[in-house]
């Protein structure tokens, strides 16, 4: 054993063995960092150079109308039902915690308000965006990786078709239109279901609880508001179509990117809501 | 293809090959799996780029062009996939049409020319199917027919035609290549472990091993050859 203590190896024995166990293990670790980094830094690389070219190809002949169509249909028609859901009971929770801790402030004739600034800034976005994730993001990964798998994208690529133009740019205007268009349904739907809660609940009135509301109704925080699922929607279809076109590995490789897919589409779109607050904030004030 | 080599996942896949097909030429490339068979045809498309030589297309070397460009070289040419590699999506008919559409050609164009090509392949009546409807060599034949829709190739290239199909739709594939050779003057490239279907078709063979050339000739050469990987090949193909 000693013999072979001064021998340069790399796998971390020589730190361990001079009573480095750490460093050995560190040592140990950097192949494995260093594949990670690559994988990483190429992984940014390649979703640029997609988000490049998909939206160059908003701009470039041929425009594929029938799929955008297609495309608009099955995002936003498609997402209605768990679009209106998620934002009547998310409206509603968020009333029935607010209506409780402002009576504790007297300040029970704010709960429209409230409800309004929270559904319109944050959650109206954020919830139509990860729902929206969970389902198109992940259709978008699974068909076009099944696509990938099938050989189809190849095929494309032989019969003189670019992929991305015929593919991912449809997917990505379609989900950039429809987005907002799906959240402002979703913030009224959650306005509903706060009212609901407040008349049955918090015995407001009408006028008390929508002349309040109408308060969050300013054109900063609407613009918040669509601004967000504008970029919401950009990150699905990229990171959908960007896991989507480079699956390999058969079916189980199809699920392994949609789940991956949808994992990073959700992550991004919390950092990024973050970021955006963040910008307003420093641009407006952003005061009611 | 002169002197190319080309790696894959950081394995070496083909080392240093050089090789040119004629016109009417009909070259079988034979080879266990893994030898770089399919990387080859994948190489002439320009889907993957090679590490260094170079590859030309119609006297046109594309192994540098941007993918652009790559565009108008591979209207040159026919491919056929392992599994005919069909839009899912789309039934026989709008498969066939997709190149013709994508051109821009009028719709009455693109009817008549979808018609006359199922024709070709003896598919007419599966015009309104979608690919799962079909077995496995009409699914090949499409796969064709949509081949000749997208021009009027110069090169066809074909990875296993004939694999997973029985001994007479496996005939009639070959018989389709033969009479696209004759009818289309095309140069044809066709990558297979079927020794029986390449001796049908092909008038020249090329065997790979771990991604070198190790035989370039005729069928009767091949008979003969002394490499004793081609012989154990050959005795175990024809079995």
């Amino acid at each position: 054993m000693g013999a072979t203590l001064w021998y340069p190896r790399c796998d971390g024995l020589l730190l361990s063995h001079l009573g480095y166990p750490y460093m050995g293990f560190l040592w140990e670790a950097l192949p494995l960092v260093n594949d990670y980094l690559k994988r990483f830094f190429k992984d940014v690389q390649d979703l640029a150079v997609l988000c490049f070219w998909a939206v160059a190809g908003i701009f470039r002949r041929p425009f594929y109308l029938r799929e955008i169509i297609e495309q608009m249909d099955l995002l936003g028609v498609g997402s209605l039902p768990i679009v209106i859901l998620t934002g009547l009971f998310a409206g509603m929770a968020l009333a029935i915690q607010l209506a409780v801790e402002l009576v504790v402030f007297g300040a029970q004739s704010y709960l429209g308000r409230a409800v309004g600034v929270s559904i319109v800034r944050e959650m109206g976005p954020v919830l139509t965006a990860l729902m929206v994730a969970g389902r198109v993001c992940a259709g978008i990964t699974a068909e076009l990786g099944s696509m990938s798998v099938s050989q189809q994208i190849d095929a494309l690529r032989v019969l003189g078709t670019d992929p991305v133009k015929k593919l991912v740019t449809p997917r990505l205007i379609s989900a950039i239109v429809m987005l907002p268009v799906l959240t402002v349904l979703s913030d009224s739907v959650a306005m509903i279901g706060g009212y609901l809660v407040s008349v049955l609940i918090s015995h407001q009135s009408f006028p008390a609880y929508w002349s309040s509301a109408g308060q969050a109704f300013t054109g900063q925080n609407l613009f918040g508001g669509v601004i967000k699922p504008f970029v919401f929607g950009f990150i699905i279809a990229i990171v959908g179509s960007h896991y989507g076109l480079q699956t390999e590995g058969g079916t189980r490789g199809v699920g392994r990117y949609t789940t991956h897919a949808v994992v990073v589409a959700s992550t991004l779109i919390l950092i990024f809501n973050f970021l955006i607050t963040k910008l307003l904030i420093s641009l407006y004030g952003w005061r009611t | 293809m002169d002197h190319v080599s080309c790696t894959l996942g950081g394995k070496p896949v083909l080392r240093d090959i050089s090789l040119a097909v004629q016109e009417d030429e009909i070259l079988a490339i034979l080879g266990a799996s893994g030898s770089g068979k399919t990387t080859i045809l994948r190489l002439i498309l320009a889907l993957i780029r090679p590490d260094s030589g170079q590859i030309f297309v119609d006297g046109e070397e594309i192994s540098r062009l941007p993918e652009r460009k790559l565009m108008r070289v591979r209207q040159k040419i026919g491919m056929v996939f392992q599994e005919g590699a069909l839009f899912d999506s789309l039934t026989v008919g709008e498969n066939v049409a997709f190149p013709l559409r994508e051109a821009g050609i009028s719709e009455e164009a693109v009817e008549e020319r979808v018609r006359k090509i199922l024709g070709f392949v003896n598919l007419a009546e599966t015009i309104d199917m979608m690919p799962e409807e079909l077995s496995g060599g009409m699914k090949r034949r499409v796969a064709i027919a949509r081949a000749l829709a997208a021009c009027d190739p110069r090169v066809m290239l074909y990875d296993e035609p004939t694999v997973g199909l029985d001994p007479i739709t496996s005939h009639s594939i070959c018989e389709l290549i033969i009479r696209l050779r004759e009818i289309h003057k095309v140069c044809s490239i066709m990558v297979t472990h079927s020794l029986n279907d390449a001796f049908k078709v092909a008038t020249r063979f090329l065997v790979l091993k771990e991604g070198r050339i190790i035989f370039d000739g005729t069928g009767e050469e091949l008979k003969s050859a002394q490499d004793p990987f081609i012989q154990k090949f050959y005795q175990w193909s024809l079995r």
